[in-house]
């Protein structure tokens, strides 16, 4: 019998079926996924296919087509921004513009829905080559058409045309005119020394071909309900257009601030602005901020206007005489807010003159309906001199701290304020003397106060109310009918640990529905620098809203942000909502 | 002593579903209020409501009786609120839920909210869309409502040229 022998392959021999069958696999391999691949496109082509026509589908149904325009014009009027619209550069994501992108019908109905149109505000802050082309002022026009016959809100804020750059060397110099007198007030034409060409300087124009108070205000004046306009102080030319050309019929609020917005402009020394709106019957609200090389300069304004259907009054630095005279005409003034200018304008808040010197300042001042004084910003406001004003509604007043020091005796017994606000001004770090403070908060004016503000000294670590007056406060002992405290204490730490647990323990603070205190469970002495209390009524009843501050300045809060989560915070506070969550922090001991 | 009964009222959808229903609860819909006033005898017959379906009064209906007893909007104040422009998007806590419907049943409520003549109902409804189209660009505003772009090559043009004027173009 033969043997058998077995065949052993060389090592290439079996390298080669191996490879051999690998290649074979790949190519099979391959084939399938280039028909797969193949496959794969079609049916995407198909799904894409399919998707359009589902879209076309869904559209031809979609539920808002069957909305009819009335009730389309009526959604789009809940789409208007809460604040005014930006109508240059405006965003795609924010109506009105947004609604006229969207499709056919609702560019349609937006166009035809006058009230969208009839707010805009513009910050044109493109790049100042855009400003050589005119079409800014069609679009803008374009965009007030749309309004119909609904009164505008407008709102204008600085361009910054050329910001930064020097001026062109060939400004022309002006001659200040003279201050008006107080006779002068109220009587005078204005003149300009001048001519007003476009109402700008030339190189201005020349370079931008387009003012907004030339070629948008003055146009629809006629129109314009609220007109706010902050803008360069070169525009102080055009502003004394206004009173040359527009008629503003319909104009209800207006506030004007002409600043410099650049040290580079301060050589335009331009003339001052006369502003004689002798044609706005209608005018009830009025601010008025003019400045020129860091000083405002109300003082070289005339103003002509009907100041006795006036409400609303705001200015700053206006020479006391002027403003006196203000006061005298505007009978029917609720809201004033006033810093005067108190050296060498020759008055006071209140005149002090020969016939009545007896009646003390402010004995001529006389608006039955006013219901808010703010004198709060300073700059040597002179609120000494309320002392005499009648005064009969007056229920908030904000003041400086200062002329408490100087006047405890401030305010008539007849006035009953519900609300007091002290400030502190000038940046400057002030105390006051407690004794002086506790006097002022039994005034029986303040009496009936509900709601007290006490601020924050600005460099000082103690807050301007010493523990002592706030225990007086605290135990009724002063202003018994406080509900809403809002005090602040110094940049550091300040109120001590009994103090917070006085205020907690008379229901000034509460922990259980979201403290002032901050929640420091270590102990440490160190506490919340500020806090907001609101309590429903008398001491002991617990707080309905309460803001927690100052916890920027702490430096547990990363801990509390990761545990609360950063949500829960707005502005630096803590919504009082998130309160329990804070208490269940876990803290390490020291 | 005890209270007057309730008139009870029937009204008969366009998909013949009827309900029975509070005269107070139906009178927030003035349309039905007018009608009832207009009529002076007690009449059995359903009131035929022929552009609301049966699903939709229900919710429609969900509302009025959770706001019965509440002073119907009158118009002046509608006009002071144009007047001020202070048409604010808030809606409260529990119109916000009730709201919270797919957007068939949303627009479907809105027409029928105007179709009653329910102002209250048809302000939640059309504060409820345009806080969904706020904040987005027309391109999101195009597929959360099935919108197709059908603007003419002129519209497309003036667009152009308005986006010019765009910060977000």
């Amino acid at each position: 019998m033969a043997l058998h022998y077995l065949e052993v392959l060389s090592i290439d021999e079996i390298t080669d079926i191996r490879r051999d069958e690998l290649q074979q696999s790949l190519k099979e391999i391959g084939s399938k996924a280039a028909q797969l691949e193949a496959q794969l496109a079609v049916l995407t082509a198909e799904h894409a296919k399919l998707l359009k026509t589902a879209f076309i589908y869904k559209a031809v149904l979609a539920p808002w087509k069957e909305v009819p325009n009335e009730i389309l014009q009526r959604i789009f009027c809940c789409t208007k921004a809460t604040e005014v619209p930006i109508c240059a550069p405006f965003s795609r994501t924010v109506a009105p513009m947004q609604l006229t992108q969207v499709c056919s019908r609702w560019r349609a109905v937006a166009f035809a829905t006058p009230t969208l149109w009839q707010d805009l505000k513009c910050t044109i802050y493109l790049s100042p080559d855009k400003y050589e082309r005119q079409e800014i002022q069609a679009f803008i026009q374009d965009w007030i058409s749309r309004a119909g016959d609904m009164p505008l809100s407008i709102i204008a804020v600085p361009p910054n045309l050329g910001f930064g750059k020097p001026a062109p060397s060939s400004i022309p110099q002006f001659n200040f005119a003279p201050t008006p007198t107080l006779g002068q007030f109220g009587q005078g034409i204005a003149t300009v020394a001048q001519p007003l060409d476009q109402g700008l300087p030339h190189w201005v124009y020349a370079k931008h071909k387009f003012n907004f108070i030339k070629d948008i205000v003055i146009p629809n004046a006629s129109k314009i309900r609220d007109l706010h306009i902050t803008l360069p102080s070169y525009y102080r030319h055009s502003i004394a257009l206004l009173q040359q050309k527009a008629d503003f019929s319909v104009l209800e609020d207006f506030h004007l601030d002409i600043s410099d917005p650049a040290p580079s402009y301060s050589r335009m020394a331009t003339p001052p602005a006369y502003l004689l709106l002798k044609n706005a019957p209608q005018l009830e609200k009025f601010k008025l901020f003019l400045k020129f090389h860091g000083l405002h300069i109300t003082a070289h304004t005339q103003l002509h206007i009907n100041w006795s259907r006036m409400t609303h009054f705001e200015t700053a630095t206006m020479p006391s005489a002027i403003f006196l005279q203000i006061l005298d005409q505007a009978r029917n003034l609720q809201y004033c807010k006033a810093a005067l200018e108190g050296q060498n304008q020759g008055s006071f808040f209140g005149v002090t003159n020969a016939a009545n010197q007896n009646a003390g300042p402010g004995a001529n001042i006389n608006l039955p309906s006013l219901h808010t004084l703010d004198l709060s910003t300073g700059f040597g406001s002179l609120e000494l001199n309320i002392q005499s004003a009648h005064l009969p509604n007056l229920k908030i007043l904000s003041l400086s701290i200062t002329w408490i020091g100087r006047a405890p005796q401030l305010l008539q017994d007849t006035i009953a304020l519900s609300e007091c606000r002290l400030t502190t001004c000038g940046g400057q770090s002030q105390s006051i003397n407690q004794n002086t403070l506790r006097e002022f908060l039994s005034l029986p004016s303040l009496s009936q106060l509900t709601h007290l503000t006490i601020p924050r000294s600005t460099f000082g670590t103690n807050g301007i109310m010493s523990d002592n007056t706030i225990q007086a406060i605290a135990h009724g002992h002063l202003v018994p009918h406080l509900h809403t405290f809002h005090f602040e204490g110094g940049m550091s730490s300040n109120l001590s640990r009994s103090i917070i647990n006085l205020l907690v323990t008379k229901g000034f603070l509460s922990p259980h529905d979201g403290s002032t205190v901050f929640p420091n469970p270590k102990g440490s002495k160190r506490v919340v620098p500020a806090s907001h209390v609101d309590r429903s009524e008398g001491v002991g009843v617990p707080f309905r809203h309460v803001k927690v501050y100052g916890l920027g300045r702490d430096p547990d809060l990363e801990k509390i942000v990761e545990q609360v989560g950063s949500e829960c915070f707005t502005m630096g506070m803590l919504e009082t909502d998130k309160w329990d969550l804070v208490k269940q922090i876990k803290w390490e001991e020291d | 002593m005890a209270a007057p009964a309730t008139q009870q009222i029937k009204i008969r959808c366009n998909d013949e579903k009827e309900f029975t229903v509070d005269r107070d609860v139906l009178e927030r819909s003035v349309l039905i209020k007018n009608m009832l006033e207009d009529v002076t005898e007690q009449q059995d017959a359903p009131i035929p409501l022929p552009n609301v379906s049966g699903p939709v009064m229900a919710k429609v209906l969900e509302y009025c009786t959770h706001h019965r007893g509440e002073p119907l909007p009158s118009a002046d104040t509608e006009q002071s609120q144009d007047e001020t422009r202070k048409r604010t998007t808030d809606i409260s806590e529990w119109d916000q839920k009730f709201i919270t419907v797919d957007q068939e049943m949303l627009f479907e409520i809105i027409l029928a909210a105007n179709y009653l003549d329910i102002k209250s109902l048809l302000d939640v409804g059309c504060k409820t869309v345009a806080n969904m189209i706020k904040g987005k660009t027309p391109e999101e505003i195009r597929k959360l409502f099935n919108i197709v772009n059908d603007f003419t090559p002129e519209e497309e043009a003036q667009i152009k040229k308005e986006n010019e004027w765009a910060e977000d173009r």
